[in-house]
């Protein structure tokens, strides 16, 4: 499971970037990360299970332990990118296991409110769905960000500008 | 207005995030093994290391797995906030004291994010605060190839697991017999308290909660919530 990520003689212990356990120490948060994506629960779980396996099966490619999180959360957001894409193509087996969180048939319990705001998040674009989710959940910056989602950091920038102002004018805040 | 609707944002994703229990969400599966890919670039299949939040209700050995059982039942795996987790490691003792390794993933062992193995000046602090407390009757230090040994012997029908294993594997643990009667909670706070220890399990505790299981699994109900 470990990976020697060089054949240089720098201490071991600092090349190595252990798969299973970032899933692990990360496994809550990748989740949720889907959940905001794909809308349940089971899904959600999926995508993660499905890209820890990917990422597992392509881990001589994890050459920087420092960027190995990023990669993880790229994984995942590769894996709801390709859910949603099969849902909007109708196939069968894409359905959401359970009424997805922002619709009002959930019974995930989530006030009202909140669920109006996730509703407005989910009509937006995809990049500034993403970007607004990558920000306001995980925090992270501008960079990070930008890593996970492949594009350049003056993008998410601006991405971010657009969606929230977008995700206002859908939640009906006075401009 | 945009920090209005970034704190409605806000909200709306932590109350998301917040509907997902960390102690019942399915545990990963380890990867199969791809054998098209040849022998050498997998030499094995994933061990995959319990997330520090799920309520683990029988790791033993340091290194659980978790069956593709698990994944056509999700349900019943995971229902009462435990895992289908299958005990590696012996089962001697009533208390057993896990040492940290590099690789574990419990919180208690990480520094930064880095994992790091307990010392040796920790291991024996370990073994000489059991061996002073009075609830204790006595403790034994089980090395990773008497745990590996052990782990054969359960494993020894299961092909896949075993290739999947070495001694590496294991984690070096103290196994601890109480004195009849004793209560084992405060012994096994002061062990958890003990730096290099990663995990401590009430072994009893963990057969009774097999035990429920079990029961419920033969009468069709749903097992009992137990923490160990």
């Amino acid at each position: 499971m470990r990976v020697e990520l060089s054949a240089t003689d720098e201490p071991v212990a600092a090349e190595q970037v252990d798969v299973a356990t970032i899933f692990a120490a990360h496994h809550v948060g990748l989740v949720r990360l889907a959940l905001m994506m794909v809308g349940d629960l089971h899904t959600a779980e999926d995508v993660v299970q499905e890209a820890f396996e990917r990422t597992h099966a392509g881990r001589r490619r994890l050459r920087d332990p420092a960027k190995a999180l990023t990669y993880v959360r790229s994984a995942v957001l590769n894996g709801c990118r390709s859910v949603l894409r099969k849902r909007a193509f109708a196939i069968r087996r894409a359905v959401p296991y359970e009424p997805p969180i922002w619709s009002a048939e959930s019974t995930v319990l989530i006030g009202e409110e909140r669920r109006e705001v996730l509703a407005a998040l989910r009509r937006l674009p995809r990049r500034q769905r993403e970007a607004l989710i990558l920000r306001y959940y995980l925090d992270l910056p501008d960079q990070e960000i930008a890593d996970v989602m492949g594009i350049g950091a003056s993008t998410v920038r601006s991405t971010i500008a657009r969606g929230l102002a977008a995700l206002g004018r859908n939640l009906g805040e006075e401009a | 207005m945009n920090q209005k609707v970034e704190a409605r944002l806000r909200e709306a994703l932590g109350e998301a995030a917040g509907t997902v229990d960390a102690a019942k969400i399915r545990p990963l599966v380890a990867p199969r093994r791809r054998t098209s890919l040849g022998g050498s670039r997998l030499r094995r299949p994933a061990v995959v290391v319990a997330g520090a939040a799920v309520a683990v209700v029988a790791v033993a050995g340091g290194v659980t797995f978790f069956w593709p059982a698990a994944r056509q039942a999700p349900e019943a795996a995971s229902a009462n906030g435990t895992v289908l987790a299958a005990q590696t490691g012996s089962t001697v003792g009533d208390i057993a004291v896990f040492l940290c390794n590099k690789t574990s993933p419990y919180p208690a062992c990480r520094d930064g994010s880095t994992g790091r193995a307990a010392t040796p000046a920790e291991i024996d602090a370990v073994g000489r605060m059991l061996r002073t407390r009075p609830e204790v009757e006595s403790v034994t230090f089980e090395d990773r190839r008497t745990a590996y040994e052990n782990f054969k012997r359960m494993y020894h029908d299961n092909k896949v697991i075993l290739d999947a294993t070495r001694v590496d594997d294991m984690v070096e643990s103290y196994r601890v017999h109480l004195t009849p009667g004793a209560d084992p909670r405060p012994l096994i706070e002061a062990a958890k308290a003990m730096p290099g220890v990663s995990t401590v399990i009430d072994q009893r505790c963990v057969e009774r909660a097999k035990k429920q299981a079990d029961q419920a699994k033969r009468t069709g109900g749903t097992p009992p919530a137990t923490a160990c």
